[in-house]
């Protein structure tokens, strides 16, 4: 089938989903497969992959059985699979280079398919997703490379307004503090529910440097708080329970209206806490995907299923992922969590692509730091598992 | 002082009490006395009622196995006995004496003396899983005569308090001098007061390490920091010959699989020249076969799924590289263990195409046309250079060395030596005992001044 064939197909499951319908996993398995091929087809990097394994996409009928794309591989090679023809992409995200690599690169060749996954989706997790955005990050314009930032954005279009308002961070991630707490203020007066959102860090040192007894914000009813977890040396670490609290009583929303987003630069949906899951306190939650992505936890010397309920590696299936790579080898330590068959899990561990332990460094680590100049929150990869 | 985890809230007097009680403590001990104690303690834990128990203890808290672990405690005792230490202070401090009386300055004519007086109290900072790191820290403030208060990192707790508990079996007066405790760094009171009281600090740690704690110092107080360091290998074509080649890969693969590969001294990439008498393709199979010779006596140790999960990504990713190489002329190449568990993992990357890093002993094999690249590459990393190994003839040697030496590297070595500094070894380019104490002259009452009447 062809690319434009696999799209139409796929976005008609998206808006099903945004709808409120159900999705027949069956449709969405048989999908996936013929994804795959396609990606076997006109991918470099996926076709060099299953030749490596000896495979015959062709021959393959169970998504489970392609062999999933390291995510370390965006930082070797550009990971896309367009047919012959097509053009440059609509946009190049980065991430934050914290494997101690080079930054990775998702070069992106159909945004309207990312908008419409990433709205769907959130629509069905925020409950409601509301339409006013302030946020503790750059404008999309000012950071066109940040997945996370063109997320938001995508958010803040969805309320109607441009896209670019409710930002309050310089392109080089200085927070504008006071700019926000205008923003929360007004939000407050216009009595409209807001979405604030940013990176755990970002939060961190926004609260700590409101001054004692700064008064507490109450953030209209149907307000969401969305933080993106990641504390990377950038703050001081605060453990996720605490630092919920800390912005419940500073926003004056409830906790379960603080909802924890996992997402990867590389992968264009995204991960929430579900409703059901934000009744609980932070660390006993869970995250979601969309019913276009699968996500399996797999040994990582046998790429097999981990043993029932032990950690393993994250590897996810992403639809949305048609002109780069669906099947995703995270670096991400997981387990299954939440009620079964919904295919939840959560990452408990160490923060993904944490350096081998000790007082060595490799070479790479020394000049990919040196190049990048690394700039907090740039890469999207936030999640539970950045916390200490 | 010390005490046995688990220990919920460490006493924050403690550094108070060390620097209220030490230097008493440790003024009654002259220098020749506290070498003496401490070989008798490095001597104590290498005995046959004492290593056992101990490596068993280190190798489960730093998650090494014990053939390794074994390693680790017998080559750190060693250089903390009295030959080693002897040694040590002559290349630092001009020898014992000066720790104890105002000794001549070699050089001042006249008569001028000085002294190496240590601090009354110092606070020392471990982190990470390297065993013998704080040991060692800890021993180097009993040679100057600091009292200290020694927090390891989490995998280095158990050697550096069997170390003290037998220096304090030894001489219970140093129990009012010496403390370790462990704690979650950056939190908690005890460092806080440490912080105060301490007139010097010692780190070792990440950059972000080093900074917090610096950011949290009075601003008169020294800071003594080793942050993460690299290093690397190169190998001459000269070296490369038949009756040599088989016991350099040897060397090379123990020096990798020293520390399970985590110690700053450990090579993470070495240089291979091309155009000797042992082709690369010919070496990187005799280093894979002498990887796996070494891992079958000293295995790695236990390595959790994020470990895993990055050799896996660098192992996938090379073998992309190696597929889409499209039959290149050097060839981008991948070598495992037989079983292909996790263990370790050679990567021939000629073009240097495989970023990031792995986990377990991962070692990355460049063939270069000539060194010369090599040193360019290098040459980027600056300060963060720290030992190179350098397999060549002693001319070229010595010429590479020099260029390392102006490019940034404080040590160069053989792959025998290199993941096992000797006790003198200029630490990240200074005398580590030198920077614990501070000199006091004592300028003789007159005629000594320098004489410019007769120019």
């Amino acid at each position: 089938m062809t690319g434009a064939g696999l799209r139409g197909r796929l976005l008609a499951i998206m808006d099903a989903h945004g709808r409120g319908g159900a999705v027949d996993p069956v449709q969405v398995e048989e999908l996936a497969v013929e994804v795959l091929r396609y990606q076997a087809t006109h991918g470099r990097v996926y076709g060099a992959l299953c030749r490596r394994r000896g495979i015959d996409p062709a021959r393959v009928d169970r998504w489970e059985a392609f062999p999933p794309v390291p995510v370390r591989a965006f930082q070797a090679f550009d990971v896309e699979a367009v047919e012959d023809g097509a053009g440059a992409p609509e946009a190049i995200f980065r991430t934050s280079g914290t494997t101690g690599g080079p930054r990775g690169v998702h070069r992106v060749h159909d945004l309207e398919l990312y908008h419409r996954s990433l709205l769907a989706h959130a629509r069905r997790s925020l409950v409601p997703l509301p339409g006013r955005v302030v946020a503790l990050l750059p404008s999309p314009r000012a950071r066109p490379d940040s997945s996370l930032v063109h997320m938001v954005g995508q958010f803040a279009r969805y309320g109607g307004a441009g896209g670019e308002e409710g930002f309050h961070a310089s392109p080089e991630w200085v927070l504008d503090t006071a700019g926000f707490e205008a923003a929360l203020e007004e939000a407050q007066v216009a009595g409209e529910p807001v979405l604030v959102a940013g990176t755990a860090f970002a939060f961190v040192h926004w609260l700590d440097g409101r001054p004692a007894g700064a008064r507490h914000h109450v953030l209209p009813a149907g307000s969401r708080v969305v933080e993106t977890g990641g504390f990377k040396g950038r703050s001081r670490e605060v453990e996720p329970a605490e630092l919920h609290s800390l912005l419940s009583a500073a926003l004056g929303v409830p906790g379960g209206a603080i909802v924890n987003e996992y997402g990867m630069t590389e992968m264009l949906s995204q991960f929430w806490e579900p409703p059901d899951a934000r009744v609980h306190p932070p660390g006993e939650r869970w995250h979601e995907g969309p019913p276009w992505v699968r996500t399996r936890i797999l040994d990582p010397d046998t790429l097999e299923p981990a043993e029932a309920g032990a950690p393993g590696v994250l590897c996810h299936l992403d639809l949305a992922n048609l002109h780069s790579a669906s099947l995703l080898l995270t670096e991400d330590v997981g387990v299954p969590a939440g009620p079964p068959g919904r295919g939840g899990f959560r990452v408990p561990g160490r923060v993904q692509g944490a350096p081998p332990r000790g007082c060595s460094l490799a070479m790479e680590e020394v000049l990919a730091a040196e190049r990048a100049g690394e700039r907090p929150g740039e890469g999207h990869r936030e999640h539970p598992g950045a916390y200490p | 002082m010390n005490r046995r985890a688990p220990e919920p809230e460490p006493d924050a007097e403690l550094p108070g009490h060390l620097r209220r009680s030490g230097p008493p403590a440790m003024g009654a001990l002259p220098a020749r006395r506290r070498l003496q104690l401490l070989d008798r303690a490095a001597r104590t834990l290498v005995s046959p009622s004492e290593l056992p128990d101990l490596v068993t203890r280190v190798a489960r808290e730093a998650s090494l196995s014990g053939p390794v672990a074994g390693d680790v405690v017998r080559r750190m005792a060693h250089e903390w006995t009295r030959p080693r230490m002897d040694a040590l202070l002559v290349a630092d401090l001009g020898g014992p004496d000066a720790l104890d009386d105002f000794v001549p300055l070699p050089g001042a004519p006249g008569g001028d003396r000085a002294k190496a007086v240590p601090d009354r109290f110092a606070l020392h900072v471990g982190s990470g899983t390297v065993p013998g790191v704080s040991a060692t820290s800890l021993a180097r403030s009993l040679v100057v005569g600091t009292p200290a208060l020694v927090k390891p990192g989490t995998g280095d707790v158990a050697l550096t308090r069997a170390l003290l508990d037998a220096l304090v079996r030894l001489e219970p007066s140093l129990a009012h001098a010496l403390a370790v405790e462990a704690w979650q760094g950056g939190t908690g009171a005890l460092e806080a007061r440490a912080l105060q009281e301490a007139e010097r600090v010692v780190v070792y740690g990440s950059d972000e390490t080093v900074a917090a704690i610096r950011s949290r110092m009075g601003p008169a107080v020294p800071l003594v920091a080793y942050p993460h360091r690299v290093s690397l290998g190169m190998v001459a074509r000269e070296a490369l010959e038949e009756d040599r080649a088989p016991a350099l890969a040897r060397e090379v693969a123990e020096a990798v699989s020293a520390y399970d590969q985590r110690g700053c001294v450990s090579p993470r990439r070495i240089w291979v020249e091309e155009g000797g008498g042992v082709s690369v393709a010919r070496f990187s199979a005799l280093l894979e076969e002498a990887m796996d010779r070494h891992a079958r006596t000293h295995p790695v140790g236990p390595m959790d799924e994020a470990e895993r999960s990055s050799v896996r990504q660098l192992r996938e990713v090379a073998g992309l590289v190696a597929e889409m190489d499209d039959g290149g002329p050097r060839g981008t190449r991948v070598g495992l263990p037989p079983d292909g568990g996790p263990g370790w993992t050679l990567l021939v990357d000629p073009g240097g195409q495989v970023r990031g890093t792995g986990g377990g002993r991962t070692l990355v094999l460049e063939p270069v046309g000539g060194l010369e690249e090599a040193l360019a590459t290098a040459g980027q990393l600056g300060t963060a250079l720290q030992s190179v190994a350098v397999e060549a003839p002693p001319g070229r040697r010595l010429r590479i060395a020099g260029e390392l030496a102006a490019l940034g590297a404080t040590r160069i070595t053989s792959f025998k030596r290199q993941p096992w500094p000797p006790a003198w070894w200029r630490h990240d380019g200074g005398g580590p005992l030198r920077a614990l104490v501070r000199w006091v002259a004592l300028e003789a009452p007159e005629g000594s001044a320098p004489d410019h009447s007769s120019s």
